[in-house]
């Protein structure tokens, strides 16, 4: 298992290698460059370092991850509104897409460098399943709060979910997928309390709108209920792994206020 | 003779494609699999799966195995048009409303993804790494043709040969994969794939150079848009780099910026429609067209190569 200065000094540089292979001046000058999820990077590194693979494949296995997770989410940015004047706001709406597209594309190149095509399957599948997730997400009917809670939960954690199903790791997927949704409910709660505006908040309002007042309640009390089941993983499935815990402990008390 | 005439032989196996690209798109979610099939019934000449049905043909030509590649290639095509429409605010696409239209900008940006993702998934199932390397090279390059012509757009101060890289990136490159896939997918010797590869990128190159000769010649009916749309948009096409060798064009199409309209264009699309820019470029696509055929000369003969001998015929004399 990895020390933990030799860990930081290698997410240091798979983000640095992310941000090389994704660099491109012309869609830099009229997009912002995409967040690098540091807890999906973290939590990627140590799935494929804990399954001891060669470091070539936990590199590539990683960055691809986060490629895919970026163009993704590089696409969510994408809005249905049109811009009122042929402008720069057209060409970063426009690049916006062409952006995610690239991050694909490269993707794709780099598992084909190494001749992985069952990891190229592996995330070609999980974006299928995030799709179609994302649009029954868009347009959410749904009447329980924990329908709606987990077609969110099935859209943040499906690439993590393809790669712990091909590795056979259970308990890694259990980890992962709760300690995804507690970070996406986390944003989700601040946005609620600040009042910005999010596709996740618009349409709890409107789907539980009779219960408007209770929307903080419903969160604190499902963000509660996760963060005990991460919690017991942890220190069930973990115990040894000092890195993880002391990372997901991290975010597990990022939120006092609650 | 008609296009889909000259590869009549093959038409078992397109109806069979027909029906994978079905299948594939066949999403759980009922406005996804909505929204595929719609892009779908748009129709298309599919002429990607009958490259790589043609090329198959040079090596050991086994269907269940390349129909992988064709559809593949089909829907990477058909992703980037989804997503081409939300980029261009689309609204129409072979007479029918394309998906952002008739749904939004998000569904026509997640069904563009999910359509990726099926073609990949399907890719995956092809054996030979040197395919996907192939393809995989052939997609960035796609997206930054993409990229680069949206950089280049208004910009009259740029030469033919930044055009050609662009129409490479952008059309030739797909169709020269789909003749190199189909052909690897059938393990064709690498000295043969290589020279479907090449034939492949001429006739994409001519291709792409009539579609942008035919945005000044043909009618708004026989396109399906106005005339001159490409240059309206900012998109600068071979015709209109050599009408820019004009003095009195040049300062026309110089005037020309996002603000202007329609209308307004009208009168400089017949000056070049009359120009000698169009022979100008006709002559550049029919070179590209004698490469082809010189290429397949050096091809085993068969029926597949004639075939593509009178496809490369077809798309110098189109007239739209």
């Amino acid at each position: 298992m990895i020390l933990l200065q030799d860990f930081e000094v290698k997410i240091a540089e798979l983000k640095e290698l992310i941000q090389t292979r994704i660099s491109y001046p012309f869609i830099n000058k009229y997009i912002e460059t995409p967040i690098i999820d540091e807890d999906r990077l973290i939590l990627l590194y140590l799935i494929f370092d804990d399954l001891q693979l060669p470091s070539r494949e936990v590199e590539r296995y990683t960055i691809t991850s986060m490629l895919v997770q970026m163009a993704l989410d590089t696409h969510e940015t994408v809005s249905n509104s049109v811009p009122q004047e042929k402008s720069d706001r057209l060409t970063s709406r426009q690049l916006t897409v062409l952006a995610g597209d690239y991050y694909s594309s490269l993707y794709y190149y780099l598992l084909a460098d190494i001749d992985d095509i069952n990891f190229i399957r592996i995330l070609a599948e999980a974006i299928k399943d995030i799709n179609e997730n994302k649009i029954i997400f868009y347009q959410s009917d749904a009447k329980q709060f924990e329908t709606f809670i987990h077609t969110v939960e099935l859209i943040e954690c499906a690439v993590f979910r393809k790669i712990t199903g091909f590795f056979q790791i259970p308990s890694w997927n259990e980890l992962t997928s709760k300690v995804l949704l507690l970070k996406r409910l986390l944003l989700e709660r601040e946005n609620l309390i600040t009042n910005n505006n999010s596709l996740f908040i618009d349409t709890m309002r409107k789907l539980f709108m009779e219960q408007e007042s209770n929307l903080l309640n419903m969160m604190d009390t499902y963000i509660r209920d996760i963060e005990k089941a991460i919690e017991t993983n942890l220190m069930t499935n973990f115990k040894s792994n000092s890195v993880l815990s002391q990372r997901v402990n991290a975010l597990l008390h990022s939120n006092n206020s609650r | 003779m008609k296009l889909k005439m000259m590869y009549s032989f093959l038409n078992t196996d397109l109806n069979l494609i027909e029906k994978e690209l079905e299948e594939t798109i066949q999403a759980e979610q009922p406005l996804l699999r909505q929204a595929g099939l719609h892009l779908l019934q748009a129709g298309g000449k599919r002429i990607r799966p009958v490259f790589v049905l043609l090329a198959g043909k040079f090596g050991d030509y086994n269907i269940d195995k390349i129909k992988h590649v064709a559809v593949a290639l089909e829907l990477i095509h058909m992703a980037s048009l989804v997503h081409d429409d939300v980029i261009d605010d689309a609204g129409m696409r072979r007479g029918k409303p394309t998906i952002k239209a008739k749904w939004d900008n998000k569904i026509a940006v997640y069904t563009g993804d999910y359509i990726l993702a099926r073609s990949l998934e399907l890719m995956a199932k092809v054996e030979q790494i040197e395919a996907h390397k192939i393809l995989a090279y052939s997609l960035v390059e796609l997206n930054i043709g993409e990229i680069e012509q949206i950089r280049d757009k208004y910009n009259f101060d740029q030469n033919v040969r930044t055009y050609l890289r662009r129409i490479k990136r952008k059309t030739a490159l797909l169709i020269a994969v789909s003749c190199q896939l189909g052909a690897v997918a059938s393990d064709v010797p690498a000295s043969i794939h290589r020279k479907l590869y090449l034939f492949g990128y001429y006739v994409g190159m001519a291709f792409q150079i009539t579609d942008d000769i035919l945005d000044f010649t043909a009618t708004e009916e026989q396109l399906g848009k106005p005339a001159g749309s490409d240059l309206l948009q900012g998109n600068i096409t071979l015709p209109v780099l050599f009408a820019l060798q004009d003095p009195v064009l040049n300062s026309q199409i110089n005037k020309i910026s996002e603000s202007t309209t329609y209308e307004e264009i009208q009168p400089l699309v017949r000056a070049i429609k009359q120009s000698s820019a169009i022979d100008y470029s006709t002559d550049i696509s029919n070179r590209y067209l004698e490469k082809a055929y010189k290429i397949l000369k050096e091809l085993p003969q068969n029926r597949a190569r004639n075939t593509l001998y009178n496809i490369a015929k077809f798309i110098g004399k189109r007239k739209f």
